[in-house]
């Protein structure tokens, strides 16, 4: 299998190491379900979770995995901007390696940042989500649940739904599932879906009633409340109106349809608390998943 | 007197179109004489041979920034000298979005006596068009024009508001003054990509192409009404060249565009160096070929570099927090010449009329941008064969952010003069 360095996007990532991150992690997921959960995969090697932007759910989500794989971990938080602090970023990635990190694992508000720290690190890089740009490892797992509910991504029809212009979610999943042949469509409010989009061989609905008909898989984006403020749509209500899966919407899905949300959920605005009970253990699925997919990722970057 | 005799170049005839082989005799600032076999006066005369060598008139840059005053630290007026004579310039035109902005004319006048005592080339102010680049209140351009402001401009921002703009051009043509619009609508711009599919998978949001258009446009409106004249800066869509097409109909419309929006396009961001982040930000293939077209068919005015030094630090931040610009005075002929003519996409006549005799027209200076007797005697050398890597020791501006350093380029300056003086030698 090809090595790869570092984990920046899934456009530059090979097939291949995809496929073994699935099967790495299936294996992992069977040892979260032991009582002593920890491997000595990554004794001796240290991740350093470098967070720009706040976040808990991610962070949390590579400390445990680091940490299951014996790794030392240490965390570097900032809600603050270094440059605010005087401090540039490459000064800051400087101090980093000065505590010569194995893996580390960059979240920021700026698209590019993971790119631009790993020209400048001998550690590896894993984007733990860049702005509006990209966030692999959520892909995998989302990718990764289809999988094992499914049996395979090809031909299976995906459809995104919400603030597609602002989601790194959106646009890693949609590299992630047609590279293994999944048809994606994406649909939502015109305002948060770039027309241009359309060139990417993503099929367009403005009309969720129409757009959840034949889907296998319905991923639901989180809205920003604040997307109310800035003009991109009227009001909340008119966002659930349009675009939540309510009780009705949820019926005239096939059977077998996945249900998936990158969380937090905002119950009863994207999905209706109405549901709940018969959404909600699989978005929990993914949380689980996701420890798992992101040892697997840990784990194959460094025996790169 | 002093004088100087350039022996055996092969001087351009832009009119023409053509080269022919003559000597050129420099005498108190001025071309003199331009004839076959001039022979030596005097001892103190001095004599470059010229052989195989080119000789054009000096470059004319319509937009730079120097730091100067404020943040001498990025480029001061003596470096930015000293990069420009290395790139073949010899009259630049500073963009007055300085950290104390150039609005009044006692700034003017200091600006002007810095060049007097710091600079070997010709370094022009521009002064603001608004109090503070504010946008609300005109400045005093006749004070500013006498002491020395060769344009106007808020470059940096565009002047939202309608009747400011009508009543800034309105004021400024009266004086025989020019308007440099730097044409964003801020509020189109909504991240540093283009609105296209490429910009869009790299997360970075649009500067939509309508945020130039929507002001091109609105500007021209505005300029036509008046008859005023207007010269819109560093256009980089096809939608802004069309309106301008249209436009130019009448005479008093120009523009330009700079280099790195004819040779780049935004797949270069793809590894999110910021180097190649710039306002407006590096435009579409299809829009740079279309803008290849515009310089052709002579929509294209000018070009210039919008030379714009940042320190190492600023440039070490992320890509959305990284400022826009890069340096550019030291690499537009030779980038020009190998990428543009080089490989067939202009000829010569047109890279230079854009660099010498379109600005000159523009800013109304008669005695520049052409090379014939009586005319100032600032002039370039340039060895069009030389090819050669730009490295980052070659570069004399106080900034590094150039995303060229490494790059191939073609057409070497070997001297550089300005005024009657050789101010910069190989």
């Amino acid at each position: 299998m090809k090595k790869i360095k570092h984990l920046l996007d899934l456009k530059n990532t090979p097939e291949e190491w995809i496929e073994e991150v699935f099967k790495v992690a299936t294996s992992f997921k069977e040892v979260l379900t032991r009582p002593l959960k920890k491997v000595p995969a990554l004794r001796g090697k240290t991740v350093v979770n470098l967070f720009f932007e706040p976040s808990t759910r991610t962070r949390i989500s590579f400390e445990m995995a680091a940490k299951f794989l014996s790794a030392d971990v240490i965390n570097f938080s900032t809600s603050v901007s270094s440059i605010q602090k005087g401090e540039s970023l490459l000064d800051t990635l400087r101090n980093i390696e000065s505590l010569s990190a194995d893996i580390v694992v960059v979240r920021d508000s700026s698209p590019g940042t993971p790119y631009i720290l790993s020209k400048y690190t001998q550690a590896s890089v894993v984007n733990a989500g860049d702005g509006t740009h990209s966030h692999p490892t959520q892909a995998l797992l989302d990718m990764f649940t289809v999988k094992q509910k499914k049996g395979r991504l090809e031909g299976l029809k995906v459809l995104i739904v919400g603030d597609i212009l602002h989601s790194r979610v959106a646009r890693s999943n949609i590299e992630g599932f047609t590279k293994f042949g999944a048809q994606v469509s994406v649909c939502g409010p015109a305002n948060l879906i770039p027309f241009y989009i359309s060139d990417w061989k993503v099929k367009v609905y403005y009309d969720f009633d129409q757009a959840l008909e034949d889907k296998d898989v319905i991923i639901m984006l989180r809205i920003q409340r604040e997307r109310q403020n800035t003009g991109y749509i009227p009001s909340l209500r008119e966002y659930r109106y349009l675009y939540s899966l309510n009780k009705e919407r949820f019926h005239r899905l096939k059977k077998d349809t996945l249900i998936m949300h990158p969380g937090p959920v905002n119950w009863d605005i994207e999905i209706s608390s109405k549901i709940k009970p018969y959404v909600h253990p699989l978005i929990l699925e993914q949380v689980n998943n996701g420890l798992a997919i992101r040892m697997a990722v840990l784990y194959l970057l460094s025996q790169g | 007197m002093k004088s100087l005799i350039i022996k055996g170049a092969k001087v351009i005839d832009i009119i023409n179109k053509d080269f022919y082989k003559k000597d050129v005799l420099v005498e108190g600032g001025k071309i003199k004489l331009i004839s076959k076999n001039i022979k030596k006066k005097n001892s103190r005369c001095k004599i470059i041979d010229a052989q195989g060598l080119y000789l054009f008139p000096g470059f004319i840059d319509l937009h730079c920034h120097i730091r100067e005053p404020g943040r001498e630290d990025k480029e001061s007026i003596k470096t930015a000298s000293l990069s420009a004579q290395w790139g073949g310039f010899t009259t630049i035109l500073s963009m007055p979005n300085t950290e104390v902005c150039l609005d009044t004319p006692e700034k003017i006048s200091s600006f002007v006596n810095a060049v007097k005592s710091d600079s070997t080339i010709n370094i022009y102010p521009c002064g603001a068009l608004t109090q503070g680049r504010k946008g609300q209140k005109i400045c005093e351009y006749a004070l500013m024009m006498k002491e020395g402001a060769l344009a106007f401009s808020d470059d940096g921002n565009w002047i939202e508001d309608s009747s400011v703009m009508m009543l800034a051009l309105n004021y400024l043509s009266s004086l025989g003054g020019l308007c440099i619009s730097h044409c964003e609508d801020a509020k189109l711009t909504w991240g540093p990509g283009r609105d296209d599919l490429l910009s869009f998978k790299l997360g970075l949001l649009p500067f939509f192409e309508l945020s130039e258009s929507l002001s091109v446009s609105r500007d021209i409106h505005i300029a036509s009404f008046l008859k005023a004249r207007l010269h819109l800066t560093h256009i980089s869509t096809g939608s802004s060249l069309e309106i301008i097409k249209k436009a130019k109909v009448q005479k008093f419309i120009s523009c330009d565009t700079c280099p790195h929006y004819l040779i780049l396009d935004n797949s270069y961001l793809e590894d999110f160096n910021t180097n190649f982040k710039v306002n407006p930000p590096l435009p579409s293939e299809k829009d740079r070929k279309t803008l290849i077209k515009g310089l052709k068919e002579g929509v294209i005015d000018c070009i210039t570099t919008d030379h714009a030094p940042h320190t190492l630090e600023e440039k070490e931040s992320s890509f959305l927090d990284a400022p826009s610009g890069m340096i550019g005075l030291q690499t537009l002929f030779g980038l020009c010449f190998k990428y543009l003519v080089e490989e067939g996409l202009i000829d010569i006549f047109t890279l230079i009329e854009k660099i010498t005799i379109n600005p000159a027209r523009i800013l109304k200076m008669d005695s520049k941008g052409v090379i014939e007797e009586g005319k100032d005697a600032d002039l370039v050398l340039v060895d069009l064969n030389e090819e050669f890597i730009f490295r980052e020791q070659d570069i004399l501006s106080s900034s590094k952010n150039t995303p060229f350093v490494g790059w191939r380029l073609k057409g070497k300056v070997k001297y550089t003069i300005c005024g009657g003086d050789v101010v910069y030698k190989e």
